[in-house]
């Protein structure tokens, strides 16, 4: 888990990023906290969603592929939950093809992040979530 | 093999491979984010000024490991394509990478993959019929498993019968003798609850992935056992998974 970098920007709200490749959850935390927001990582599909009950992020970066629960079964979950709609979803992936796209967003996500991804890429993602708004504002 | 037999495993080789095409480009993307963030951080860093010199050492380093481990990453996806029988993958990591690639397309399905490891885990085996006969054996499996169930893949040793052979090469007729075998299995266990609420039309991945899903011709269990033959390997299946007998080479 990372927490916020004190000498960025502040930002109260927080973005999970969960993905079964750890060096790839670790690094995007360590940019996102460069950035100025609060990450918490995860590294699993099940530790995700228990980490979205407990606290519900503003924004979840969600490999697709992960083992026992995956990025779009995540997200449908999401999605069903009361305050689901209000919950930014990014999804990464190295499926880019049109139809995994498709049925990426189908599942729910805002957004697809095709690996290997450009950070403005990435920041272009995250600015059409609130905490973005709310922090350029 | 028979005419019959071998155009059966032509198919079958042409299915396997238009189907792991995907996986194996999504292994690869990833192994490619982590250089690629790795470059654009330093590369940011540089361009405020902040960057000492033992800094930029260090984050070049660190570039060079990731895209080591990229290097890494195209040899274990990628080495079966080829035709070089004399690379050799170790078979557990064959098949952790194989159930970590088609994660997403066992999610389409609505079935999970439970890759449990076993004693034959360490035996290196010839990569590309071992690359070839794996995919089809999951593919086959994801084709045949009951949505909502996992698709639990373990692999071990076992004695198999063949054909004894005699000291210049020629079969022995009606002799067979144990030899040491491999085999991997994958059984489907259908206990589990779904694991998110089911969509629109039943399916768990909702229309689009019904629709994929639908346009893929299901892999037939004859189909392959036919390329698994060719390979001098057997493939079974049953209503509650299938297995496939490798003979164990020293």
């Amino acid at each position: 888990m990372n927490a916020p970098n004190p000498a960025s920007p502040a930002t109260t709200e927080r973005i999970l990023v969960a993905d079964d490749n750890r060096e790839i959850a670790d690094l995007l935390a360590e940019l996102l906290a460069s950035l100025g927001h609060a990450v918490d990582t995860r590294y699993d599909g099940a530790q995700a969603r228990a980490a979205i009950e407990a606290a519900p992020p503003r924004c979840a970066i969600l490999d697709i592929s992960m083992p026992g629960l995956d990025g779009c079964a995540l997200a449908r979950w999401v999605r069903a939950r009361p305050d689901g709609a209000k919950i930014r979803l990014v999804a990464m992936t190295g499926h880019c093809a049109a139809d995994e796209r498709a049925r990426i967003l189908a599942a729910g996500f805002d957004e697809v992040l095709a690996k290997p991804f450009d950070l403005d890429r990435l920041e272009a993602a995250l600015c059409g979530a609130p905490l973005c708004r709310s922090a350029a504002a | 093999m028979s005419s019959g037999d071998g155009a059966l495993a032509d198919a079958t080789l042409l299915a396997v491979l238009r189907r792991a095409a995907s996986p194996l480009r999504h292994d690869m993307a990833g192994a490619l984010l982590v250089p690629r963030m790795r470059l654009q951080m330093l590369r940011r860093r540089a361009g405020t000024g902040a960057l000492a010199g033992a800094e930029l050492q260090a984050g070049v380093d660190e570039a060079i490991a990731a895209l080591d481990a990229v290097r890494a990453a195209q040899r274990t996806a990628m080495a079966w394509f080829e035709q070089h029988d004399e690379h050799m993958l170790a078979l557990g990591d064959a098949l952790a990478h194989a159930a970590s690639a088609l994660g997403l397309a066992a999610g389409e399905r609505d079935v999970r993959i439970d890759w449990r490891g076993g004693s034959a885990s360490a035996l290196a085996m010839p990569a590309q019929p071992l690359g070839l006969m794996l995919y089809a054996g999951f593919f086959h499996a994801l084709d045949h498993a009951p949505s909502g169930a996992s698709i639990v893949v373990a692999c071990g040793m076992e004695e198999i019968e063949t054909a004894r052979v005699g000291a210049h090469g020629a079969g022995l007729a009606n002799a067979s003798a144990a030899a040491p075998g491999v085999c991997v299995a994958w059984r489907y266990e259908a206990e589990r609850a779904p694991a998110g609420p089911p969509a629109e039309g039943g399916a768990a991945g909702g229309d689009a992935a019904g629709a994929a899903a639908i346009a893929i011709p299901p892999l037939r269990a004859e189909a392959v056992a036919a390329l698994c033959a060719r390979h001098g390997a057997r493939f079974e299946a049953t209503a509650a998974g299938a297995s496939l007998h490798l003979e164990a080479r020293p």
